[in-house]
């Protein structure tokens, strides 16, 4: 009797977790289609001390890493990008992923940087990135709003050897930086 | 008398699992947010049975009918073409939103034909077709752009080409399509949305003049939707100026940005984050004191300041608390070597 007491315990919850999916399944029938835009992202970079021109461009800093959660009610596709050079670093950098109807999940993406000078005492990558949903029903579109999400990431691309320059434990130096003049 | 029972729990287990996995079956099959239309379904089915004359048919069958019962509405003409995106290969979809679009060119099908460009102009970009795009969009240049999901995804479409390198394409997308933002008067977003986009799109081809000139066009052209975005402006600015390494006005922009948001001004929470690591950043970097107040030059912050309250509490404690017992038992040392 204990076990099929189990069993049927098991049975209420499955019953109930396949209800639920139902439920949100067809949740949006009613209030029509859900729409939504593709992310757009912005990448500035603050480098603080003296930028000259660097006779070692193309030496690795630290990849900055960007990640956001993304639902539909519908089927969505987001995507991101980013491209350029800000102050004394290059970027780069995509993603894109695509929610189906009911579903949720997280999608990130790493933006490549590379340092083009070599005597910065500290430089803070800033993005910003941004999607807009919104409703279409009975061939109108409402309820637009926008979701932005802000990502910094400090980092220290001066090599040892000047006093004035902050000396973190994380991140390390750039080992392919020559030591400041 | 168990066997009732018995029969009665397995029966009920078996409706359990088909109820409980029933989701999990509709979950695998093809579904399509337009589905919830059965024209635009029957449209699909078509399209997959690779039958293009029935389904476009279709798709004009629901666009006529959806507008008979919405006259205001114009995403219908998106809709449709979507449905041809989505179940086609990119040349077909061309084809039969072509065909569809031939039916609205009237002045008085303008918002919903422009729909359907904004389907062609995903078709277009996912194709990578980018001169067939741009071409799209200077055709549409003279018009008033009335449809919401054009304007967004042309914005989109030009962001792709900045991303891309197209810088030429960009920017001629750019001054043309979107300009001062008169012409782009969609009833969903101010058209100071849009110029604070373009300004955006700017700074991602690494124009920032242009970027701070149509920031500051924003002010004269759409003043109310200036006064309530004030603050995610200013930091848009502060993006470009940086890209013109101009310190300090960006100092100054921020200082001005702080003074607004802490006397109410409207504030996303993602733009008050911005604004408080920008201001950190810049004070830490010896553009702004300690108040966030602009500086009129760099100050130059030594790495570790000396904290001299703290040293002169150490001094009164080695004076008196350390120093004195020392020389006592210096003393009392001393005596008991001469002794």
């Amino acid at each position: 009797m204990k076990t099929n007491a189990s069993i049927n315990y098991i049975g209420i919850v499955m019953l109930i977790a396949g209800l639920k999916a139902h439920a949100q399944f067809y949740g949006t029938a009613s209030s029509g289609p859900t729409a939504g835009s593709p992310v757009t992202a912005q990448v500035a970079v603050l480098a603080s001390g003296s930028t000259g021109s660097c006779p070692y461009a193309g030496a690795p800093s630290p990849d900055v890493p960007i990640s956001g959660t993304v639902s539909g009610q519908s089927i969505t596709t987001y995507t991101l990008s980013a491209n350029g050079n800000a102050s004394n670093f290059g970027l780069s950098g995509s993603w894109s992923t695509q929610t189906t109807a009911g579903q949720s999940g997280s999608a990130g993406m790493t933006i490549n940087t590379w340092c083009t000078a070599h005597n910065v005492d500290a430089a803070e990558t800033t993005i910003t990135s941004t999607y807009a949903t919104w409703d279409q029903c009975n061939g109108i579109v409402s309820d637009f709003s926008e979701e932005t999400l802000v990502q910094v990431t400090s980092y220290f691309p001066r090599c040892p050897g000047n006093p004035d320059s902050p000396q973190p434990a994380t991140p390390p130096c750039n080992p392919n930086c020559p030591p400041a003049a | 008398m168990q066997m009732p029972h018995l029969i009665r729990n397995k029966f009920c287990n078996f409706l359990i699992l088909i109820f409980a996995t029933y989701p999990l079956f509709e979950f695998a099959q093809k579904v399509s947010q337009y589905d919830t239309q059965p024209l635009l379904k029957q449209a699909r089915l078509s399209f997959e049975s690779h039958n293009l004359q029935e389904g476009e048919s279709l798709l004009e069958e629901y666009i006529q009918t959806a507008r008979q019962k919405f006259p205001m509405g114009y995403t219908f003409g998106f809709e449709a073409a979507e449905v041809a995106d989505e179940n086609l290969n990119d040349k077909e979809a061309v084809e039969v939103i072509k065909q569809i679009q031939k039916h609205y060119g009237l002045q008085s099908d303008l918002a919903l034909r422009q729909g359907i460009d904004a389907s062609l102009l995903k078709v277009y970009k996912k194709a990578g077709r980018w001169s067939d795009g741009t071409q799209l969009v200077n055709e549409l240049v003279g018009e008033v752009k009335t449809n919401f999901i054009l304007n967004i995804t042309v914005l989109d479409f030009n962001r792709a080409l900045a991303s891309l390198g197209k810088t030429n394409e960009a920017v001629q997308v750019s001054k043309q399509y979107f300009g001062d933002g008169e012409n782009v008067t969609d009833q969903v977003v101010p058209s100071g949305f849009w110029m604070q986009k373009n300004a955006e799109t700017a700074f991602m081809l690494n124009q920032p003049d242009n970027s701070l000139q149509i920031l500051n066009n924003i002010e004269k052209t759409s003043p109310e939707y200036y006064r309530t975005n004030q603050v995610a402006i200013i930091l848009l600015k502060i993006n470009a100026l940086e890209q013109l390494a101009k310190y300090s006005e960006i100092a100054r922009q921020l200082a001005l940005a702080n003074g607004l948001s802490q006397k109410g001004y409207p504030v996303t929470s993602a733009d008050q984050k911005l604004l408080q690591y920008r201001l950190k950043a810049y004070q830490r970097a010896g553009w702004l004191d300690g108040n966030y107040k602009a500086n009129q030059e760099q100050l130059y912050i030594a790495p570790y300041p000396l904290n001299h309250r703290a040293d002169i509490i150490r001094l009164i404690i080695l004076c008196t608390v350390i120093f004195p017992p020392l020389v006592v038992l210096l003393v009392i040392i001393k005596r008991r070597i001469i002794k």
